[in-house]
């Protein structure tokens, strides 16, 4: 006999939608209510398909906006599972901690959570079989501790599936986050690890399956593609996975090759046509378009061209919403060229070059005693882009790219 | 670097155009407006740094003409090459330039651009192109502008960088203003102030989320608890008030326990005495009265029955009787049939009487009849052999006909033969007359005469050639002979015997030689008879003349006739043959007709039919089987026919003998029958009233018995109870009686009790109670009134939990919270986008500030030493000197040594040192090769004299690098040279004029 399950994490209920500024109220609420409608799609399946049980592992909620409406919609959404017999094993991971868990709320006896430290639950089946199913949830937001030590498989269960919200030891700015090694993972002998935390989907191994379902619904324009989560049928010895879809808005970065555009009209049409290119049958897409190929146009501002191909889009069911335009052209000049030149250009592209900060010359807003309580500060990364983009501005200014007198 | 020849293909209004320039190195293009001045200096700009884009190449491909035309070249005098040749189109090689130096070798692209160091198109149009736009406004620009406009002209030589500065003070001013409120970034921080401020105070709320969550979780509790405390007074009023029902019981159960105790022993009197005694004694009565009834009812009965006699004696066969009397109706029906039997045996024996007498047999032959085998495989066989039996009759039958018809052919193909036979030609006249024919044939005679002609022809040249032979022969012999005769007439004298040698050896070779062509002309003609020929030839000319068709004719049907007959003999040959197989098919079809038949034979006398024809054995089966039918269905008749008669006899004989017991011999069936029925009637009746008698005396003895044992009751009831007479019986009843009452109402009570409660503890309790006088002072209404202070309590209690979910329901469905949360989250992204938009334009100010600080620090002093030089020159010594600092901007200090602000100049000094600063920087960018000035009528507004002076400093520049200046005015100052119209060879366009400087 198998056991059939749901696995699904990092559904970041109630998460804010960065980007969506300027679009109409219904196409707002819908993507505010995207992570619920991603949820409840999770649910339907689990009824349809009538899975044995769901996991979540971790993040369940976005901690940083936490709200009760997260909260009591989650509540409302899986009550139904326990008309079915369908039990839910949750645990909290860094965006939901326990210590963050301030509401009270409860949400039925079909949910199980999981404490702060390793710990099993049995699972019953239907056919008398039994699942134990281990796992923990963040008793604070980081966790430093290799937790896999803790894991004890408890003989008598007829299955043995592990969750943890955590990542692979090795990147620095995960290291907080339970961090594991696979070879942790396999000593353990489990038959499954339900992992969660990374929000792209990932399978570390294949026997024993050791798998990172992705978030539920893209959260943000880095989570590009579609989202789920997925339905696994272990069989003793024999696993089965299927990834279903449930993200209804997704995210999506278009490369547009603007070489040869010399007018704004052209610039129009390329990216209609670029945007018709990612329109879906039934979703939603929130779509970053990304300027490439050598510019002989470039607008001086993104708003007019992000005005004319929002046109009308929130009145579609299937709408295709351009959340920003990134310009990646380069002018049609030789940068090395110019950085050799005697002439006030080069002498700009060197001190360019030369320049490590920006911090100062932007301390009047960054710096403002009412603007930087909600700035997100510089980093590296953002003042080189920074130093970019303005080498950039200077040199469609003196070299008069873009100039209609040219 | 001097340009020497531009030629253009195609370039905006210039097709198949060129021009040379001589060594001149100050050049006045001269032409008025739209005459294609700007396009010349444009298409210098695109040989020597490739085409721009499309959309601003299109005033220049825009004439209708061919876009690969597009291009051209020029021809450069250089230090380094010497001259060099860059040719250029648009479509062409992608756009890219070829370099050819004065050998015609090609130069790389890359040494080109090295040889540039770094000037670009945009270097160029900054540092060595001079236009009309530079100049645009000059006058109107305030100080602080136009001492940012001159740093800027040092620095980059046109303004873009004035008109950068002036863009990203704008944009960033957009964006973000320290104190103000209508820049993007500005509002975007009021509406974030605002979405804070909101969302602070809906925190708090969310703090008191959880208040009310410890409230209502407290007030849960209270309620529960007020709920119990209300449920255990419910409880303990129920108990009160079920006690209250169950006191007076309790009193009364006390009290018939008490009433039960006065009563004497009566546990040995039998339950229900009185009750019983007095049902018996009814019975004894109600007994005695039924006997007395029956034995009136049993006394007239008894009477009728002795006045019976003896039974009639007929009732001793009655039996018999009764069992003819049930046949008596079959017996008519009997005889019917019996004699309905005969008959049909009479016909049938007379029909099978016919039948036999047809077979040929009789009824002796019954038997063998009978057991002639006719089962169906002997039908089978003799349906199959009389089938076989047929088919070969009919094939003999159909032999015998085909045989007939034909032996009937034979004989008529042999009277034809005998015909033929008798009309055809002997074998040697026949072959006479064939050989007339062939001989007679036209193809034959043509072949013939052919043959005849050809060997006259060869006969006619064999004749030709001897008579060619014959004079070669001669001249053969004649010529040696002549030559050995001459030869020994000449050596006769001198050698005689040569001589003599020489005839001998003539004469001999003459003799061979004719012999030889005597020999060669026998074996060249052939061995025929010309006059023979000759015949021949005539007698087949003769022939022709023969009547041919008629011996063709006669041939011919001698032809026909013998074929006829050969094919006649063929036939009768074939008929014969064909009669013989007939005759030998025939006779094996009799053997086998004869085995059939013998094999028919033997069968029918195996089965014992008399001799028949063979046709007519089915039919004879056929009859057999009928007969046999027959005599199955009469010996059926007669079985049945005895059965009937049997049955009539044994009718008769039981009659008989039934009535020889009655000694009666003369009483007929029917006397007998009705003496029968009237002995049966007379015993039943006297059956009727013994059974009667019967019955009564029965009851009688029943009643009687039942009313003994009732007696007997009776008088057991008085011994159990110890009552010696009946009345003291009765006293005991009554006493009994009444105990039993008191008993049954101590049971009602009891009942009554336990319906009220039903558990024996609780019974006991409200007996203790009663005794105690638990409950004295206590009423229903202390219970009630506690009751109601505790309900008005949980209400109130319920109210405040009621409010509480209701404020917490409200809170957890009210999205004005988590919207908020996510429009602040929404406009700090946006805020943050905007913020990266303004670092950018900051960080390009700041650049740019960084950058100027750094030319000021490194360039600027080179800068203003050179540009003192050219503004001293320009302005006739007037100014001397520039300089520069951050808080005066640019000064001037003129001869006599006045320090001006350059603000503080007017138009004409302001342009002079815009010129001197360009110039200067034009020195700083110098490269080993001076790059060609070009000047776009930049001094328009210049007045004589100043021009005069500019044109003095072009003239000096001019010796070190060439200058195009190019103008719609004609200067008429001398520092100008004079010009002239000319059109130059080649120039096919519709441009205006094009002036050189031809005249240095």
């Amino acid at each position: 006999m198998s056991v059939t399950f749901i696995h699904a994490a990092d559904l970041h209920l109630d998460r804010p939608f960065l980007g969506i500024d300027g679009c109409g109220e219904t196409m707002k609420k819908r993507v505010r209510e995207s992570t619920f409608s991603a949820f409840s799609r999770l649910i339907q399946t689990a009824i349809a398909r009538k899975v044995d049980f769901i996991l979540l592992a971790g993040d369940i909620f976005d901690g940083e906006t936490r709200g009760l409406r997260a909260e009591t919609q989650f509540k409302a959404l899986i009550r139904p599972l326990a008309d079915y017999d369908i039990a839910v094993y949750m645990l909290h991971g860094n965006h939901d901690p326990l210590d963050r868990h301030w509401s009270g709320l409860t949400y039925g006896e079909h949910v199980q959570i999981f404490g702060p430290s390793p710990e099993r639950k049995t699972h019953r089946l239907k056919n008398g079989q039994t699942v134990n199913i281990y796992g923990f949830s963040y008793g604070s937001r980081h966790i430093p501790d290799n937790m896999i030590a803790l894991y004890k498989k408890e003989p008598g269960a007829d299955y043995h599936i592990a969750m943890l919200h955590g990542s692979l030891k090795g990147n620095s700015d995960h290291d907080v986050y339970a961090p594991f090694t696979l070879s942790d993972l396999l000593a353990k002998d489990m038959d499954y690890w339900a992992l969660g935390h990374i929000h792209k989907r990932a399978v570390l191994n294949d026997n024993p399956p050791i798998i990172y379902p992705g978030s539920l619904q893209g959260l943000s324009a880095k989570e590009t593609g579609e989202k789920g989560f997925y339905i696994v049928t272990l069989h003793h010895g024999h696993t089965k996975t299927e990834f279903i879809k449930t993200s209804g808005i997704i995210w999506e970065t278009a490369e547009l090759d603007v070489t040869g555009v010399e007018t704004f009209d052209e610039l129009v049409k390329r990216a209609e046509q670029k945007k018709e290119e990612h329109r879906k049958k039934q979703d939603a897409v929130l779509l970053r378009l990304v300027l490439t190929g050598e510019a002989s146009f470039i607008p001086q501002t993104d708003s007019d061209l992000l005005e004319v191909l929002r046109v009308l889009e929130d009145e579609r069911e299937n709408f295709v919403w351009v959340t920003e335009i990134r310009q990646a052209v380069s002018l049609p000049l030789d940068r090395s060229k110019l950085a050799s030149s005697s002439h006030f250009i080069g002498d700009i592209i060197r001190l360019i070059d030369q320049k490590q900060t920006v911090v100062e010359d932007v301390a009047m807003l960054y710096g403002h005693h009412r603007a930087k309580k909600y700035l997100t500060p510089l980093t590296d990364v953002d003042q080189r882009q920074l130093l970019e983009e303005a080498e950039k501005l200077i040199l469609m200014g003196l070299t008069q790219q873009n100039s209609p007198h040219r | 670097m001097k340009i020497l020849e531009i030629q253009i293909d195609r370039f905006g209004l210039f097709h198949h155009w060129q021009v040379s320039f001589d060594e001149a190195a100050f050049l006045t293009v001269y032409g008025p407006n739209e005459a294609g001045k700007s396009t010349l200096v444009n298409f210098i700009k695109c040989i020597f740094f490739g085409f721009p884009r499309k959309a601003d190449l299109l005033p220049y491909l825009n004439d209708g003409g061919n876009p690969h035309d597009v291009g051209g070249s020029i021809t450069l005098q250089t230090k380094q090459w010497g001259k060099l040749k860059i040719v250029r189109y648009y479509q062409r090689n992608g756009g890219k330039a070829t370099f050819f130096n004065e050998n015609g070798d090609v130069l790389s692209e890359e040494a080109w651009y090295s040889f540039l160091h770094g000037i670009d198109r945009d270097v160029f149009e900054a540092v060595f192109c001079f236009d009309l736009e530079g100049l645009k406004g000059i006058e109107r620009l305030k100080a602080e502008e136009f001492n940012r406009f001159l740093f800027n002209t040092g620095m980059v030589g046109e303004r873009q960088l004035s008109d950068l500065e002036k863009s990203l003070e704008k944009q960033a001013g957009a964006l973000f203003k320290p104190g103000g409120r209508l820049p993007l970034i500005n509002q975007t921080l009021l509406e974030l102030d605002a979405l804070q401020a909101k969302l602070t105070e809906w925190k708090k709320q969310m703090d008191d989320y959880l208040t009310l969550k410890n409230q209502s979780e407290q007030l849960k509790k209270d309620i529960e608890s007020a709920v119990s405390s209300k449920r255990d007074l419910e409880k303990q009023r129920h108990v009160f008030q079920r006690y209250k029902a169950a006191e007076p019981l309790v009193i009364d159960i006390i009290s018939v326990k008490e009433a039960l105790n006065q009563f004497p022993d009566l546990s040995r009197f039998p339950e229900d005495a009185k009750t019983r005694y007095d049902h018996w004694r009814t019975q004894v009565a109600s007994y005695q009265g039924e006997l007395d009834e029956l034995e009136t009812k049993m006394a007239p009965i008894k009477t009728a029955l002795s006045q019976f006699g003896a039974e009639d004696d007929i009732l001793q066969v009655e039996k018999q009787l009764t069992a003819l009397q049930r046949q008596a109706s079959e017996r008519s029906l009997w005889e019917r049939e019996w004699e309905l039997r005969r008959e049909r045996l009479r016909r049938e024996k007379v029909v099978l009487h016919a039948d036999l007498e047809q077979l040929g047999m009789t009824e002796d032959d019954l038997e063998t009849l009978k057991n002639m085998p006719l089962d169906l495989d002997s039908k089978q066989w003799l349906r199959d052999e009389m089938n076989r039996w047929q088919t070969e009759a009919e094939r003999s039958r159909a032999i015998e006909a085909a045989c007939d018809t034909a032996e009937e052919k034979l004989r008529a193909l042999k009277e034809r033969r005998a015909e033929l036979q008798n009309s055809i030609l002997s074998e040697a006249a026949f072959q006479e007359l064939e050989n007339t024919w062939r001989k007679h044939q036209p193809e034959q005679l043509a072949a013939e005469k052919a043959h005849l002609e050809e060997k006259w022809m060869t006969l006619k040249k064999a004749k030709e050639n001897a008579k060619w032979l014959s004079g070669f022969r001669i001249a053969a012999v004649l010529i040696p002979a002549l030559f050995f005769i001459g030869f020994a007439l000449l050596t006769l004298h001198d050698h005689p015997l040569w001589a003599g040698l020489s005839i001998i050896l003539g004469g001999s070779f003459s003799f061979l030689v004719w012999r030889l062509f005597g020999a060669l002309r026998e074996r060249l003609m052939p061995q025929m008879d010309e006059k023979a020929l000759r015949a021949q030839l005539s007698a087949l000319e003769d022939q022709d003349a023969v009547d041919i068709h008629e011996l063709q004719s006669v041939y011919q049907q001698e032809k026909d006739r013998r074929r006829e007959l050969a094919l006649v003999e063929a036939q009768i040959a074939e008929e014969e043959k064909t009669c013989r197989n007939y005759i030998q098919k025939n006779e094996r079809i009799q053997l086998k007709l004869l085995e059939i038949e013998a094999g028919l034979r033997e069968w029918r006398e195996a089965i014992g039919l008399p001799e028949m024809a063979i046709a007519l054995l089915p039919e004879a089966i056929q009859l057999a089987e009928k007969i046999r039918s027959q005599i199955q269905q009469i010996e059926e008749l007669e079985a049945e026919a005895a059965h009937f008669k049997g049955l009539l006899a044994d009718f008769r004989e039981r009659y008989q003998q039934a009535v020889s017991l009655l000694d009666a011999p003369d009483l007929t069936l029917e006397e007998a029958f009705a003496r029968l029925e009237h002995a049966k009637a007379s015993r039943e009746k006297k059956q009727k009233l013994i059974e009667a008698l019967e019955h009564f005396q029965d009851h009688y003895d029943t009643v009687r018995a039942k009313c003994e044992r009732a007696k007997m009751e009776c008088q057991k009831l008085l011994e159990l109870s110890g009552a010696e007479t009946e009345e003291a019986f009765y006293r005991f009843c009554s006493l009994y009686v009444q105990k039993k009452e008191k008993e049954k109402q101590l049971q009602s009570l009891v009942t009554q009790l336990r319906h009220l409660a039903p558990r024996a503890e609780d019974r006991k309790q409200y007996f203790a109670w009663l005794s105690d006088g638990y409950w004295e002072g206590v009423s229903d209404e202390d219970f009630l009134k506690q009751l109601d202070e505790l309900e008005s309590h949980i209400k109130h209690l319920q109210q405040k939990l009621a409010d509480a979910e209701s404020q917490i329901k409200h809170m957890e469905k009210d999205e004005t919270y988590p919207e908020l949360l996510h429009d602040y989250k929404e406009k700090q992204y946006v805020l943050n986008d905007l913020a990266k938009k303004w670092g950018t334009i900051r960080t390009a100010q700041a650049v740019l500030n960084e950058a100027k600080e750094r030319y000021q620090a490194t360039r600027l002093p080179a800068l203003l030493k050179r540009a003192s030089l050219h503004f001293s020159n320009i302005t006739a010594g007037k100014y001397v000197k520039l300089y520069y600092n951050e808080g005066d901007g640019f000064l001037v200090e003129r001869s006599d040594g006045v320090i001006f602000s350059a603000a503080s100049l007017s138009r004409g000094t302001r342009e002079q040192l815009y010129l001197s600063l360009r110039l200067s920087l034009m020195d700083l960018m110098e490269t080993d090769e001076a790059w060609p000035l070009i000047v776009d009528d930049g001094f328009v507004n210049f007045d004589a004299k100043r021009l005069k002076q500019v044109m003095e400093i072009f003239r000096q520049i001019g010796n070190r690098r060439q200058i195009l200046f190019f103008t719609c005015h004609r200067h008429g100052s001398s520092a100008i040279l004079e010009l002239t119209n000319q059109r130059r060879e080649g120039d096919r366009s519709n441009v205006g004029s094009i002036i050189s400087d031809t005249a240095r």
